[in-house]
């Protein structure tokens, strides 16, 4: 059951340097309990909306609450929210032990009673026999951990995250992943973590807000920010992706006819996933994912038929890139599943079902 | 190199491979012994001979006072030197004057640094008033500071006035406040020194410490506390050692100011030795208490090398 006051609240909030918008009238509602990531490229404010949650950063105007009280004006010391830094922020003349209780200590908690929560944040993070080391003789992975259990020594409202995993290699950044979805799930705490790294944000999040320019583009689950991407660059940026430009012939009851270059698409309206619905004769975009293509000719009716010349294959073990070049130099995207007996130069037909795309009104 | 010229071809020997002193010549060692030869000899003939020479000469008795006596080889001196109340009295001052101008330089540096660290406008001219003093000559500096010190004029004892409790005092010659008075003129002299270490140590810390301090409640002491402290501290070990040498080298100010007087009040173990060897023109004693400055001032070295290689292993992990 949902709790009625959201763990966090951002109503309007504005951020410039400047002539530069950094946040641009976001509004963002975060329920109790959930993994949500902000996800974006740099320099599209993302970090900067975490600071000024965790009163880092000031913004210019807009309204912060945690557990429904206002924080907006409030110290960084005084609010609820406790923050994972990207580079972990580890005092490193401080044992691990002291590194934990140090925000415990400062609240004035007792000397025995921050021993405790040490011991119990070590264990949660399962690394009991660490207390009396020092960051450096750690490594990255159990860096990470560490930061993670002196945020949340304190027991804070909400946890913040800013790209704790950009510093960590390819395998450790998967285990922690696990590590982080799990010890959220132990915890039952709010995280809001920023990420550019899209395979970082739908692997983790219950929920993934894309931002770019300051503002959020779509707020969704992670399955629907991929298959049913609102806007052109999320489409981009979320996934490898085929754009085709197409223009609306023809609406017929559930149904769009789509002019494709030479070609004619019958796709279902409901596969418009942008916020505007297009009219007839206007400009829309057409995304088709990799592996939503399958290759050789299709008998199904209303399947979208594409050929093309195999250019170039990449072997990646569980699966195949394929590069096709369409008959019109269009260079398409295709993953398919080994093994691949086709040669490169080699003529090559795919096709799509026509409800597995997405529409998004304009280019 | 080397590996060019210890290959073989198949039926012989390449161009180079000769001789074991050829080869150790143009390889490894012998060739930095080589490159490092008129180095060497430099630094021996500047202050290996002169300090071969004071190091006879410590045992000899070359006093113009008493020439007869001069070729008298022993250890007469360094005798003297272990009963001689005056050289272990020089010492303790030494001591007190080292002491007072390594924590008035690190008091007065950290300040300074800790004031000028996030400053974002005149900041080069903020810093560079802080390193003026350590462009001024230590000669003119005992002068200025001679001049404010003055005790009919000075103006210390002008601006102390208007305090009821303070009588005008001659802060020189005052066998009280002599000491002191040096310590502060060398402190304004050399704490730049201090400050560009500060400074450094202080850009050196990351600003997320602090700001992860600041989400956990600190206040701004507990921060000075917790984390710039402990920061500086490899910085602080190389700052107070290399002070400590310096406030024990000092000689200048104190010669220019007092001499070592009043009634040796401020005589250190180098005013003690100019003073042996050129009043009582005894030069073999001061070539003695030469000797012994040199083994204190080592042992500081000695010291300061070890708090350099631990601050090197300790940089950027725990201290």
């Amino acid at each position: 059951m949902t709790d009625p006051v959201p763990a966090i609240e951002l109503k309007n909030i504005c951020k410039a340097y400047g002539a530069l918008r950094v946040i641009d009238d976001v509004s963002l509602t975060i329920e109790r309990g959930v993994f949500i990531t902000l996800l974006g490229p740099s320099g599209c404010g993302k970090s900067t909306l975490l600071r000024s949650i965790v009163g880092l950063a000031e913004p210019d105007s807009g309204t912060i609450l945690v557990d429904g009280k206002d924080i907006t004006n409030a110290a960084a010391h005084n609010r609820p929210v406790k923050m994972v830094f990207q580079d972990y922020a580890l005092f490193p003349h401080m044992t691990v032990a002291q590194n934990i209780g140090f925000g415990c200590e400062m609240q004035g908690m007792e000397k025995s009673a921050i021993a405790r929560r040490s011991t119990e944040l070590l264990e949660l993070i399962r690394l009991p026999d660490i207390a009396n080391r020092y960051p450096d003789a750690l490594s990255g992975g159990q860096r990470q951990r560490v930061a993670l259990a002196r945020a949340l020594a304190p027991d804070p409202a909400a946890l913040l995250l800013d790209e704790p995993l950009g510093a960590l290699d390819l395998k450790l950044r998967q285990d922690m992943q696990r590590e982080l979805k799990a010890i959220q799930r132990r915890t039952g705490k709010t995280f809001v973590f920023v990420t550019h790294d899209q395979q970082e944000a739908m692997s983790m999040s219950d929920l993934v807000a894309v931002m770019n320019k300051g503002k959020i583009e779509q707020l969704d689950s992670p399955e629907n920010i991929y298959a049913n991407p609102a806007t052109l660059f999320i489409a981009d940026f979320v996934g490898a992706t085929n754009l085709f430009e197409a223009t609306v012939e023809a609406k017929d009851g559930d149904h769009l006819t789509l002019s494709v270059g030479d070609a004619h698409w019958r796709v279902p309206a409901a596969r418009v996933t942008s916020h505007r619905k297009p009219d007839v004769g206007e400009a829309v975009s057409v995304v088709i994912r990799p592996e939503a293509f399958d290759i050789g000719a299709s008998r199904r009716k209303g399947d979208i038929q594409l050929s093309g010349r195999l250019t170039d294959q990449t072997y990646l073990g569980d699966r195949v890139h394929l590069n096709v070049e369409t008959a019109d130099e269009k260079s398409l995207l295709v993953d398919a599943r080994p093994p691949i007996s086709i040669g490169e130069g080699a003529e090559i037909r795919l096709h799509c079902r026509a409800d597995n795309l997405a529409i998004i009104a304009g280019r | 190199m080397s590996g060019f010229n210890n290959k073989k071809g198949k039926g012989g020997r390449l161009a180079g491979d000769g001789s074991s002193l050829s080869n150790f010549l143009t390889e490894g060692r012998g060739f930095l012994l080589i490159m490092l030869l008129p180095a060497l000899l430099v630094l021996g003939f500047v202050i290996g001979l002169p300090m071969l020479k004071a190091l006879i000469l410590s045992f000899d008795t070359i006093n113009f006072r008493r020439p007869a006596a001069a070729g008298t080889f022993g250890w007469h001196n360094y005798e003297k030197l272990v009963f001689d109340a005056q050289v272990w009295n020089a010492v303790w001052r030494s001591a007190l004057y080292m002491g007072g101008t390594v924590i008035g330089s690190i008091v007065l540096a950290l300040s300074a640094a800790l004031l000028t660290r996030r400053i974002v406008r005149f900041r080069a001219l903020a810093r560079l008033t802080f390193l003026i003093p350590w462009t001024v000559p230590a000669v003119v500096t005992a002068l200025v500071w001679g001049v404010m010190y003055e005790g009919n004029f000075g103006v210390i004892n002008r601006l102390l006035d208007p305090l009821p409790f303070l009588d005008r005092t001659d802060w020189l010659i005052d066998r009280d406040t002599a000491l002191p008075a040096l310590i502060l003129a060398q402190v304004w002299n050399e704490f730049p020194v201090a400050y560009i270490f500060f400074l450094a140590g202080l850009h050196s810390i990351p600003d997320e410490l602090y700001e992860a301090a600041r989400i956990d409640r600190a206040s701004a002491f507990n921060q000075f506390r917790y984390i710039t402290l402990p920061q500086l501290s490899s910085v602080t070990a190389v700052i107070v050692v290399l002070l400590m040498i310096m406030g024990f080298k000092s000689f200048p100010i104190i010669f220019i100011l007092t001499g070592g007087g009043p009634a040796g009040a401020t005589e250190t173990m180098t005013v003690l030795t100019y003073n042996t060897a050129f009043r009582k023109l005894d030069f073999s004693y001061a070539a003695t208490l030469g000797i012994l400055a040199v083994l204190i001032s080592l042992a500081m070295v000695l010291v300061y090398l070890r708090v350099m290689k631990r601050a090197e292993r300790g940089a950027g992990g725990a201290v």
